[in-house]
C-alpha cells in the first residue's frame, strides 16, 4: 500500500520543519507532499534548500484548491491512500499508523482524526465547538450518521474518494461539505480519537469576525449538496 | 422627450458603439460578450430616434409613465448582465484552479526529471 501524506501549506515557514520531522519520525513508512500555496514568505526556498518533496502553485488557490493538488498527486503517482495533515503543526503524526490500521479494520473509505471523542489535547473555544456540534447535528440529520469532529483537518481516504476529491473539491472551508457529500455518496467515514495541539506559529485563517460567515456559508454549502445527485 | 435630449442621447450612443466596435478590434471584449452590450445601445438610440416607441413599451406593460419603463428595462437588463458575468466568472475560476493545478503538477514532474539527469527518459507518471 503506498501512502501519502498531503501538507497544504501557506506561510508556513516557521511550522513545515516541525511538521515534517514529525511525519519522518513518527510516520516513517508514509511518503509526504508539501503543497506550496504560493506563500508570501520563505516556504519555497526553505523546502527547495531542505530538499523536502514539495509542488508550488503558481497562484495562490485558497485551501480547497490547494489540498485538491495534493489529491490530484496522489492520483497521479498511483497512491493507494492519502491523508491531508495541516502544515500548522496542529496534527501528530504519531496517529497516522495507528489511524491507518483502523481504517483497514474497519474497513472505512474514510476515516476523521477527532479530536471529540476522548476530549484529550487542544479543544477550541466554547464556541468553535458549538459550531461545530451544530453542523455536525446537520450532517446527521441529513445524512443518518452522526460524525463529531466535522471540521477536522485530519483525514484519511483510500482511492475512491481520491478520486471523487479529484473531481470536485470545494474551495473555501471545505471539510464539512465534503464529508457531507462522502456520506452521501454512501462512503464508509468512521472517525478516530486523536489529540491535536494548538498552533505552532502564525494565526489561524478563522478569526471571530469570520465565523458568522463561516457558519452561514458551510451550513448553506452541506444544504446545497444533499440536493445533488 | 425634447429634442436636444435626443440628439445628446444619440451622441452618446454612437461614441459608446464607436468605443465598443475599436475594443472588439483589438480583441479587448470579444464579440460574444458584447453582443448584450451592443443590444442595449440599439434600444437605447431607437428610442432617442423613435420616442413613440418606449410609450408604447410603457403602454404595453401597464407603466403609467415612459420614464419608469425605461429604469424598468434597463434594471432587469443590468440584472441580468451581472449575473451572467458571476457564471462566466465562477466557471473561469474552477478552469484557473485546474490549470493551477496542473502547472504545479508538471514543476514538480520536471524537476524530477531534472534531478535524475536528462538522459533518464523514465515517463512522467500519468501525464
Amino acid at each position: 500500500m503506498k501512502k501519502l501524506v498531503i501538507i497544504p501549506a501557506f506561510n508556513e515557514e516557521k511550522n513545515i520543519d516541525f511538521v515534517v520531522a514529525d511525519i519522518r519520525r513518527h510516520a516513517p513508512e508514509f511518503d509526504y507532499v508539501i503543497v506550496n500555496d504560493c506563500s508570501k514568505d520563505g516556504m519555497r526556498s526553505l523546502c527547495r534548500r531542505q530538499g523536502y518533496n514539495y509542488i508550488d502553485l503558481p497562484v495562490n488557490l485558497g485551501i480547497g484548491g490547494c489540498v485538491q493538488a495534493g489529491y490530484l498527486y496522489a492520483q497521479r503517482y498511483g497512491y493507494d491512500i492519502a491523508v491531508q495533515f495541516d502544515g500548522d503543526g496542529q496534527h501528530n503524526a504519531a496517529y497516522l499508523g495507528p489511524m491507518y490500521q483502523a481504517m483497514i479494520e474497519l474497513n472505512s473509505d474514510m476515516i476523521i482524526g477527532s479530536r471529540f471523542i476522548r476530549r484529550q489535547g487542544f479543544q477550541s473555544s466554547a464556541m468553535r465547538r458549538g459550531g461545530i456540534a451544530f453542523l455536525s447535528w446537520l450532517i446527521k440529520c441529513l445524512s443518518k450518521k452522526e460524525i463529531k469532529d466535522v471540521t477536522s483537518g485530519l483525514r484519511m481516504v483510500n482511492r475512491k474518494v481520491i478520486a471523487d476529491f479529484c473531481r470536485y473539491y470545494p474551495n473555501d472551508y471545505p471539510e464539512p461539505e465534503t464529508l457531507a457529500a462522502s456520506l452521501r455518496k454512501g462512503y464508509q467515514v468512521d472517525e478516530f480519537p486523536v489529540e491535536m495541539r494548538e498552533r505552532q506559529g502564525g494565526a489561524s485563517s478563522i478569526n471571530t469576525a469570520r465565523a458568522v460567515y463561516y457558519m452561514v456559508k458551510v451550513s448553506l454549502s452541506i444544504l446545497i449538496d444533499y440536493f445533488r445527485r | 422627450m425634447s429634442i436636444r435630449l435626443r440628439i445628446l442621447i444619440l451622441f452618446i450612443c454612437i461614441a459608446i458603439l464607436v468605443y465598443f466596435v475599436d475594443i472588439i478590434r483589438k480583441d479587448k471584449i470579444t464579440l460574444k460578450y458584447s453582443l448584450p452590450w451592443l443590444a442595449a445601445l440599439t434600444g437605447v438610440m431607437l428610442t432617442a430616434v423613435f420616442p413613440g416607441f418606449i410609450n408604447w413599451v410603457a403602454q404595453l406593460l401597464g407603466i403609467a409613465t415612459p420614464v419608469n419603463a425605461i429604469f424598468f428595462i434597463v434594471i432587469m437588463m443590468m440584472l441580468m448582465f451581472i449575473f451572467l458575468t458571476s457564471v462566466i466568472s465562477s466557471r473561469n475560476a474552477q478552469r484557473v484552479t485546474r490549470l493551477v493545478q496542473e502547472v504545479a503538477l508538471l514543476k514538480k514532474a520536471l524537476a524530477d526529471q531534472e534531478e535524475k539527469g536528462p538522459r533518464d527518459k523514465e515517463h512522467i507518471c500519468g501525464i
